[in-house]
This record gives structure tokens, C-alpha cells and sequence, in this order.
């Protein structure tokens, strides 16, 4: 017999997705919709002994989306095989009338469903003038009130199993004709619209909720206004990060330390001078501590922003700078991508799809690069670290820093969006329509779904990355051409005890990664850079994350301590004159080089999808790699 | 009683939507609740005051001023 699929559906922003947290836990993985690039949640939950898998399809209005994300939800109503498929429709309790729009045109497909009537907490008692039992018997489906903060979800559970075992369907909208979803004819959509508003409010006639707004409309007064409401979201801007630094430093140093204690425990229990060892100990460790170290910082981004994009906030901010953004060629919309680069470009990038503009989409693809992500994190700490600021004032510093490399990346965002706004042809279609949802208090438990599995996934991205990049450059490292290598071989006795810095250090100045990097050398010493770091900035042009690890790679093979710590070889590192590798210009330099360069193959493949044109993901590519190499030529010979 | 058009409200003030100007974004505006004999109320206008924010049913809903536009409003004067 064929699985029962359940589908969620539902119009945006009603809690679809923490109805699906709970109901499948962390039995969740994500793909995409056949044929599309429209993310698809798909989890598996067990009721009774059966095992059911469950989707979470992309909010929708109604049945008339034109967007891929709304026409995905449409074409599966359409399709969905009424013998084995549930729908589980979630509607939001404080605007039942408009949520019941889609419901009624869904039901027109006489599909089974179950009605979820979502955030039955938020609304006050007194108001609720109908009695779920009441609509389940007028719809003849199983309705349940519900609430993300009760923790049993039995009710939807037994809903299923009744639902499938009686087929239940709703007729109560049999009266409306089933619509031709041509599009083209917006009279008869329009009509047709209409129509199911005035059965659905025939039916809320006595049903109809009237809650209290009482703390939405308090706090939009402050959040909503003009003047006070900008101070405001700089304020909660700057907050966020202070936030991120100053909590996310001490599980760095635990997990610093923990790798380093792996790596003195392994190179005491391996033997000194196998070539195994040696990449054990000086490739893959270094290179994965180099990513792990930064596991708290990146979690607790997630945890922020999307803590602040639950609480129904973000569209307010929206809302408010969609002036400002208009004027240099963006949408209000586009605030959302951005706030979202902060964390990761590629998920920030396919949420712009809500803007319906061409132009002001484009433009917003073609920035949000410049919102400094997660991945830069990394990089950013090890380098601010290096300038070894006054201990004392280390951490308002090193916060200040970071402030000034975000801001400079959302000037420099407002710069490119400009020129790019007089460039472009202009295009006047498109709207903007943009619904604030009641604010809520964020789900914990969402929360902490959502931010396992992005780190997870990132991890286990950059982790692959990494440890493939460590071996090879490992390789590159240790091994040169065979010639020069059996010379340095027999020109060191050979001592099975110790590791010999010398040649150690010998070996590396005549690798192959040593010809390579002496090759681009005339390339990168005008911005600062010597042959090893150039080798670094090649190593993470897939993913500007592995930069640390190889540094910490490249400069392990010539470490003589025992010190495993990054940071402490950098800070020791002489180039071949003997000053100090990382001076302030070459520190300053790679900062702003890492700002701007479009070091990540995913962005690159996302904005070709998303553009539509491999032209766009070029020419984002070719801009930021022109930003990037002239601003850091300008620092370091400003600062040299 | 007067017809004016939703993006002249004044902050706060509220009247019944008489119309909705056919065209493109007719379907799409119905769908988010603006219809004819609905309460529509300006609640807040953003930075530059070109995108304003209205409440109708149970929503709040930003639009920009070309999209109120196309909504009429009767209005007691």
C-alpha cells in the first residue's frame, strides 16, 4: 500500500514550521522540489504503527501565487491524490478570516484535511465566541485548536488517523466552482476570490475571533515609528553582535584547547617521524580545529537572527526602511536577504524571492555578498587577534573592529547598489505588499531545531572542504621536486626522535606549494602578502572558512614548539627577511581582501540559479574580486 | 461622507474600502483582505512616509503609496 504523504500548508507566517518541528523532531531532511530550486522540508513521523512522511509546502495566500515558492503549493493541491494524501491546513487564530481563504479553495479540490487553528494562546478567552466542536461539525473535518507552546501534539495525531480512516473532506464550500487557475484571467480570479470570501464569512458569521492587539499596537507605536524605530533596530543590530562576541568566547578557547590537547596526545602516541603522523598531526588536525573552533559563534549567530525573524519583527524593519532602500535601488524587502548575509549568504540570497521587483532583486542578489557571513567570522577573529590590541581593552576593541568591517560592508553594499541602480534599465513591474505579523514570542524549541541543523549542515560543508584542502596541502607542504628533496634528506641526519624544525622549514621553503606560490607572488606582494599566504587565499577560494585551517597548516609545518595554538604560530611567523609575517598593513589588508572577495563556490552556483544567467554570478564575481584586490592594495600602501 | 483614495488618509483615520481599482495587483490586494465594505485604518507611515501601513480585518499590511492608491475609501468627512 502506498505511504501516506501529509502535507502542511498554509498561508505565510502562521507557524507551519514549528508544527513541523514538533511533529517530527529531528527526523527532518532537506531537498528540493523536483524540477525547482524551491526548498523542501520533508520529515517522517510514526502515529500508531504507522510511519507517514510529512512536507512542508511553501506558505501561500491562495491558490492564485505567482511566485516558484506559492506555485509549488498550488500544483501539489492540484495534484495530490485523494486516497492516500492529508492536508494539514495551519491558520493563524488572530486572522481567521483571511487565513480561511486558501482553506476554502483547497477544499474545493476535495482533498481530506484536518484544520490547525494556530496561536489559539495568543488570543484572550473571553473573545472567542465559537466552539471548535461547533466548526468541526459545520466543516464535517477535524478542526483543533492549537498551540506551539503546549507540548503534546496528540490531538493532531488522532486527527490524522480519523481523517484517513474516514476519508474526511469538506464539503461546506461545494457551492463554489472549481476555478481555472489561468492566471492570465485576473477578472475571473478576482471573482472567484470574492466569492470564497463570502462563504468563508458566511461561515465565520458566528465564528469570527475578536482578539485583543493590545501589546502588538503597543509596540508598534515605538518599533513602527519613524525616527525612534530606526535608533531602535541600529540598537538591536549593535546588541546582536556585542551579544555574539562576548558569549561566544568562551566555548572558542574550550574547544581551542581541547584540540590541542588532541594534537599533543597524538603526536605522543604516534611515532615522531612517519609521514602519517605528520599528516595527522600537522594536517588534518590543524585544518579541523581551524573550523571547529568557530562552531559557537556561527550557532549563536543562527540563534539570534532567527530568534529575531520569529518574533515577527524583521518585516516591521522592513516596512520602515522601504523608503530609504527605494532610494538606492533596493525594497524594503531586500532587508531581509541582507540581515540574512550576516549569517550565510546562500539561504540570505533565495529568500529575496518575495520581492517581486526584477530590478530591485537583482540588485539585492548582487549585494548581499557584502553582508559580512558567518564563514568571514573565522578569519576575521584569527586577524583582528593578530593585531594584539591592549589586552585590557581587547574585547571592546575587537568588537569595535568587527562593527566597523560590517558597517564598511553595508556602505559599500549601499555604493555597489547605487551604481548598479543607474546602470540597470529601470522596470516598473512589481509591488510591494507586505503583511506584519502579530508579534510573537519565539519558540525555543524552533529555535534550537533550526540552528542544530544549519550548523550541522555547515559543518559538515566546511568540514569535508577542509579536510580534503588539509590533505592537499599537506601534500604540497611536504613534498617537492624528488631531486631537491633526497638533497635536504641526506643533508639532515637522520633522527628518529625528534621533528627538526630546520628541515622541516627547509622542506617547505622548496615544495611544490613553494613554486606555486612563488609563481603568484608578483601578484600579491603589492597587496602585502607572502608566497604562503597567497597559498592560503588559494586554498580557500572554494570556501573562505578553510583560510584559517590552511594557514594553521602551511605554518605547522614549520613550527618547532609544541604549541598548537594558531594564533601563537602566526604570531611568530617571520618571512624571509625576518620581520613579522602579519604586520598592521598585511593584517589590514587581508581584512579588507576578505571582506569584499567572493570566496565561496555555493554563492557563486546560487546566484547563477537565482539570477537565472551565468552572466550575473560572473560579473558578481568579477566586481568583488576588483573590490577586493584594489581596496587591500590601498590599505597595505596606505599602511605600510 | 466623502470617496478618497486609501494612501490620503490621514495617520489613524479610517474608512470603509468602497472599491478596488481593476488591473494587476486587484487579485492579489482581495487576497489580503482589501475589499469592498471592509474597515481600512492608516496606522503607520514609514521613513520618507512613501510606504504606509494599514490595518484591514484582523492584518496589518504595508503597501506603498501606488498601491494605495488603488483602493478607494469612503471616509466620514
Amino acid at each position: 500500500m502506498k505511504k501516506t504523504n501529509l502535507y502542511l500548508i498554509g498561508n505565510p507566517n502562521v507557524g507551519k514550521s514549528s508544527i513541523f518541528n514538533k511533529l517530527t523532531g529531528l527526523k527532518q531532511s532537506v531537498g528540493n522540489f523536483a524540477g525547482t530550486t524551491v526548498e523542501k522540508k520533508i520529515g517522517k513521523v510514526t502515529i500508531g504503527e504507522e510511519n507517514y512522511q510529512i512536507i512542508d509546502l511553501p506558505g501561500t495566500y491562495s491558490i492564485f501565487g505567482n511566485t516558484e515558492d506559492e506555485k509549488i503549493t498550488t500544483k501539489q493541491i492540484i495534484n495530490t491524490e485523494q486516497e492516500t494524501d492529508i492536508f494539514l491546513y495551519v491558520a493563524d487564530a488572530n486572522s481567521l478570516f483571511r487565513n480561511l481563504l486558501l482553506f476554502s479553495q483547497i477544499c474545493n479540490y476535495g482533498v481530506p484535511i484536518v484544520l490547525i487553528i494556530n496561536q489559539w494562546d495568543t488570543i484572550n478567552e473571553q473573545n472567542i465566541k465559537f466552539s471548535v466542536d461547533e466548526l468541526s461539525s459545520q466543516l464535517g473535518i477535524e478542526v483543533i485548536a492549537f498551540s506551539t507552546k503546549s507540548k503534546s501534539i496528540k490531538a493532531i495525531e488522532q486527527a490524522i488517523l480519523n481523517t484517513k480512516k474516514e476519508k474526511k473532506t469538506c464539503e461546506y464550500f461545494n457551492n463554489l466552482k472549481q476555478p481555472n487557475l489561468n492566471i492570465e484571467n485576473r477578472k475571473i480570479a478576482a471573482n472567484y476570490t470574492l466569492d470564497c470570501y463570502q462563504s468563508v464569512g458566511k461561515l465565520m458569521q458566528n465564528n469570527e475571533v475578536t482578539q485583543s492587539k493590545k501589546f502588538t499596537e503597543m509596540a508598534d507605536k515605538i518599533l513602527m515609528h519613524p525616527l525612534w524605530g530606526l535608533i531602535i533596530f541600529v540598537g538591536v543590530l549593535f546588541i546582536l553582535f556585542q551579544t555574539l562576541f562576548s558569549l561566544s568566547s568562551f566555548p572558542m578557547d574550550a574547544i581551542e584547547n581541547f584540540f590541542n590537547t588532541l594534537s599533543i596526545a597524538t603526536s605522543d602516541f604516534l611515532p615522531k617521524n612517519s609521514l602519517w603522523s605528520k599528516l595527522i598531526i600537522k594536517g588534518i588536525i590543524p585544518g579541523l580545529s581551524g573550523v571547529f573552533v568557530f562552531t559557537p559563534i556561527i550557532a549563536l549567530l543562527y540563534i539570534l537572527l532567527s530568534g529575531l525573524e520569529e518574533t515577527g519583527y524583521m518585516s516591521r524593519v522592513s516596512f520602515l526602511l522601504d523608503g530609504l532602500m527605494r532610494k538606492i535601488g533596493l525594497n524594503g524587502k531586500s532587508i531581509i536577504p541582507m540581515v540574512g548575509g550576516f549569517a550565510c549568504a546562500i539561504p540570505a540570497m533565495m529568500s529575496a524571492r518575495t520581492i517581486s521587483n526584477k530590478k530591485d532583486r537583482l540588485i539585492t542578489l548582487l549585494i548581499t555578498p557584502l553582508m559580512s557571513c558567518s564563514a568571514r567570522l573565522p578569519v576575521y577573529t584569527i586577524l583582528i587577534s593578530l593585531l594584539a590590541l591592549k589586552s585590557t581593552y581587547l574585547a571592546s576593541y575587537q568588537t569595535l573592529i568587527f562593527l566597523v568591517l560590517y558597517l564598511s560592508g553595508i556602505l559599500f553594499a549601499i555604493i555597489v547598489a547605487l551604481i548598479f541602480k543607474s546602470i540597470l534599465p529601470a522596470d516598473k513591474s512589481g509591488f510591494f505588499i507586505l503583511e506584519m505579523p502579530q508579534y510573537k514570542k519565539p519558540s525555543i524549541r524552533n529555535i534550537m531545531q533550526t540552528t542544530v541543523n544549519k550548523t550541522v549542515e555547515f559543518l559538515k560543508k566546511a568540514g569535508i572542504i577542509i579536510f580534503i584542502v588539509s590533505i592537499g596541502l599537506w601534500v604540497l607542504t611536504n613534498f617537492g621536486p624528488p631531486k631537491k628533496m633526497a638533497a635536504i634528506e641526506s643533508s639532515f641526519p637522520l633522527n628518529n626522535e625528534e621533528i627538526n624544525p630546520k628541515k622541516d622549514s627547509t622542506i617547505l621553503s622548496n615544495s611544490y606549494a613553494a613554486i606555486l606560490g612563488k609563481k603568484i607572488e608578483p601578484v600579491i606582494k603589492p597587496i602585502g602578502y607572502d608566497w604562503k599566504i597567497g597559498i592560503a587565499i588559494i586554498a580557500s577560494f572554494a570556501a573562505r572558512e578553510v583560510f584559517v585551517g590552511s594557514l594553521s597548516t602551511i605554518y605547522a609545518s614549520q613550527s618547532s614548539s609544541d604549541n598548537h595554538q594558531v594564533l601563537h604560530k602566526l604570531k611568530n611567523a617571520t618571512s624571509e627577511n625576518g620581520l613579522p609575517t602579519f604586520s598592521i598593513a598585511t593584517i589590514c589588508s587581508l581584512l579588507v581582501f576578505y571582506m569584499f572577495a567572493l570566496q565561496c563556490f555555493s554563492t557563486i552556483a546560487v546566484m547563477r540559479r537565482e539570477s537565472g544567467k551565468i552572466k550575473w554570478a560572473l560579473i558578481q564575481f568579477l566586481y568583488l574580486g576588483v573590490l577586493a584586490y584594489g581596496s587591500a592594495f590601498l590599505v597595505y600602501q596606505l599602511l605600510k | 461622507m466623502n470617496n478618497i483614495k486609501a494612501h490620503h488618509l490621514k495617520k489613524l483615520q479610517a474608512g470603509i474600502i468602497t472599491a478596488i481599482e481593476a488591473g494587476e495587483l486587484q487579485l492579489k490586494l482581495i487576497e489580503m483582505g482589501f475589499m469592498d465594505g471592509q474597515l481600512i485604518k492608516l496606522l503607520h507611515k514609514s521613513i520618507g512616509g512613501k510606504t504606509l501601513c494599514f490595518e484591514v480585518g484582523n492584518a496589518y499590511i504595508g503597501l506603498r503609496k501606488k498601491e494605495a492608491a488603488l483602493i478607494s475609501v469612503l471616509i466620514q468627512e
